[in-house]
């Protein structure tokens, strides 16, 4: 177990910067946008980011390791698709939401929702996104054999992966610049539509 | 008030600085074109006459005192001549050249370059580290002409250019508010994040209206489609509907990344354009001008020139009292010298070097020499 802790956090230390980029493509627009310049407050948003991906790896591994080698195809190639177009949608929902935020219609859809849950599901489900580092724990995972090891392979994973989300404490700082704001509302936006794209055409072509 | 205009107007030099002006560009372009023939052969000669049309350019900008309308006709001489050498070739039976590395394609690979370089390092092939070269351009353009790349050298602008001097007046009165301005900015994010990720040119592949190759199309059916429909829409809208109705180069001011990177690095640059809002008569014409959405309306008493600027002369050309001139050094030492003129050196000696290579090789394969 030890040794399969070992590669799992090997594995996510020498991807880590890939990894980072698949989340920093989601989460660091919403800490532009809604990070304040408080540690302790941009802390909480992270930590809830964090916990989504936790869940979404140990889930993966736990789901994967029941329904054993002969699924993992079909069943991870939807997954992965299906889990990108959810979090390209909650994505496309705050950029337009936040960006037309002066309407009526988006004033009250903001107020209705609760935007401090938005890191856990982004986490969540862009845990699940087909990115290389992903795909090679997963590659590893066919080979275990083992429910327990695939949970602490991923584990080992994520807290390798992790130490990478460190420095996005600090971008909510850039937003004290109104103009950072804006931006990080277009990469949003930008982001969601070209995931959404690439989600549905993934789904489209299996 | 005419009166303040006529006596505020002296930009234009005399005939004996003008010669002496040209004569230098034209002496260093020469001298480039020495090295870069490498022998006294055809392509050293119309390297030197490149040089001579140039040097040409420099005496008619600086005796004029006018940037804009001579600069806009070699920008999109060169643009011509770029795609006629890289795309229309087949057209004129010319033979096939091989694409130069674009510079708009660096942009938004930045991050998948700087990671190439870095496994190259080390991986001990530092020999080949093309940092060394590519970078060091990038510096020596950014220290010197900045932004002015984007009106001056870049061989894509000038198709947008081309386009937007179409018409002698609007059609539409096109504005971007401030906010929307900062949409190619956030566009390089989004392409730096991605590309990165891809492990692939997304720009190029998906965004890219002027591709010069068909190595980006997908193999599969649909997904080439969808490249083709996105292709054609930002083509035909951005590239030459736009411009044409609105006379402004609406591809570099609203897509363009390599724009959005160049605003951020081109701060390095001395030279800078600024408006003196003690002479400022407040008539908006530079507003109306700018090709690329870069003077801001504050309020109708206040007009600033922001770092999208490419320092293409309109602004300065167009303003009735001289009261935005090119200088330099203003921010850093607090001095702020008239310098116009060096910087309109340096900018046709980049254009002049950057562009010698393919305009030389179109040149000589339309004419038919080996």
């Amino acid at each position: 177990m030890i040794r399969i802790f070992l590669e799992g956090l090997v594995l996510g230390l020498s991807t880590g910067a890939y990894c980072l980029g698949m989340c920093f493509v989601f989460f660091m627009p919403y800490l532009c946008v809604e990070g304040k310049q408080n540690v302790f407050e941009n802390f909480k948003k992270i930590a809830l980011f964090l916990a989504g991906r936790l869940i979404a790896y140990v889930g993966f591994a736990l789901i994967m390791g029941f329904l054993g080698v002969s699924q993992h195809n079909i069943f991870n190639a939807r997954l992965t698709n299906l889990s990108l177009v959810v979090v390209s949608l909650l994505m496309l929902f705050y950029a337009l939401t936040r960006h037309f935020s002066d309407s009526g219609f988006c004033k009250s859809l903001l107020s209705r929702s609760n935007l401090a849950r938005l890191p856990f599901f982004l986490g969540l489900f862009s845990g699940l996104n087909p990115c290389l580092p992903f795909l090679v724990g997963l590659t590893r995972l066919w080979t275990l054999n083992s429910i327990l090891g695939g949970v602490v392979l991923f584990v080992a994973f994520f807290i390798g992966t992790s130490i990478y989300m460190i420095p996005l404490i600090f971008v909510s700082f850039l937003n004290r610049v109104e103009r950072v704001k804006q931006i990080g509302l277009f990469v949003a936006l930008l982001s969601s539509v070209w995931f959404l794209f690439v989600g549905i055409t993934g789904l489209i072509q299996q | 008030m005419s009166s303040v205009i006529k006596q505020t107007k002296v930009s234009a030099r005399s005939f004996s600085y003008s010669v002496s002006f040209c004569a230098l560009l034209f002496l260093f372009l020469a001298a480039f074109s020495l090295l870069s023939a490498r022998d006294l052969g055809p392509l050293f000669f119309v390297k030197l006459l490149w040089s001579l049309v140039i040097a040409a350019f420099g005496f008619a900008i600086i005796r004029s005192g006018v940037i804009s309308g001579y600069r806009s006709a070699l920008f999109i001489l060169i643009a011509f001549l770029f795609f006629l050498e890289f795309k229309f070739f087949r057209w004129l039976s010319i033979a096939n050249t091989i694409p130069p590395y674009c510079h708009i394609a660096q942009a938004p690979t930045l991050f998948n370059f700087l990671h190439s370089q870095f496994l190259a390092f080390t991986s001990g092939d530092w020999k080949i580290w093309g940092v060394l070269t590519l970078g060091f351009l990038w510096l020596l353009i950014m220290f010197t002409i900045g932004q002015g790349i984007c009106s001056w050298v870049c061989f894509y602008g000038g198709m947008d250019e081309f386009f937007s001097k179409v018409l002698n007046k609007p059609v539409i009165r096109l504005n971007i508010p401030k906010k929307g301005r900062d949409f190619p900015l956030a566009f390089l994010i989004f392409l730096l994040i991605i590309s990165f990720l891809q492990g692939s040119p997304i720009f190029c592949s998906w965004f890219c209206p002027l591709k010069l190759t068909c190595a980006f199309w997908d193999h599969e059916p649909t997904i080439r489609m969808a490249q083709a429909v996105l292709f054609y829409l930002i083509l035909f809208g951005f590239v030459i509907l736009l411009p044409v109705l609105s006379k402004k180069r609406t591809f570099c001011s609203m897509i363009c990344p390599f724009g959005a990177l160049v605003s951020i690095c081109g701060k390095v640059s001395p030279y800078q354009v600024k408006i003196d809002q003690e002479k400022c008569i407040h008539c908006g014409k530079c507003f109306d001008v700018c090709p690329v959405f870069a003077v801001e309306r504050k309020d109708p008493q206040e007009y600033r020139i922001s770092s999208y600027c490419n320092k293409c002369g309109a602004c300065i050309d167009v303003c009735p009292v001289d009261a935005i001139p090119l200088s330099a050094w203003d921010s850093l030492t607090g001095w702020r010298l008239q310098i116009r003129d060096i910087f309109l050196f340096l900018s046709l000696l980049m254009t002049g070097v950057l562009s010698s290579s393919f305009v030389a090789r179109v040149v000589l394969q339309l004419l038919g020499v080996k």
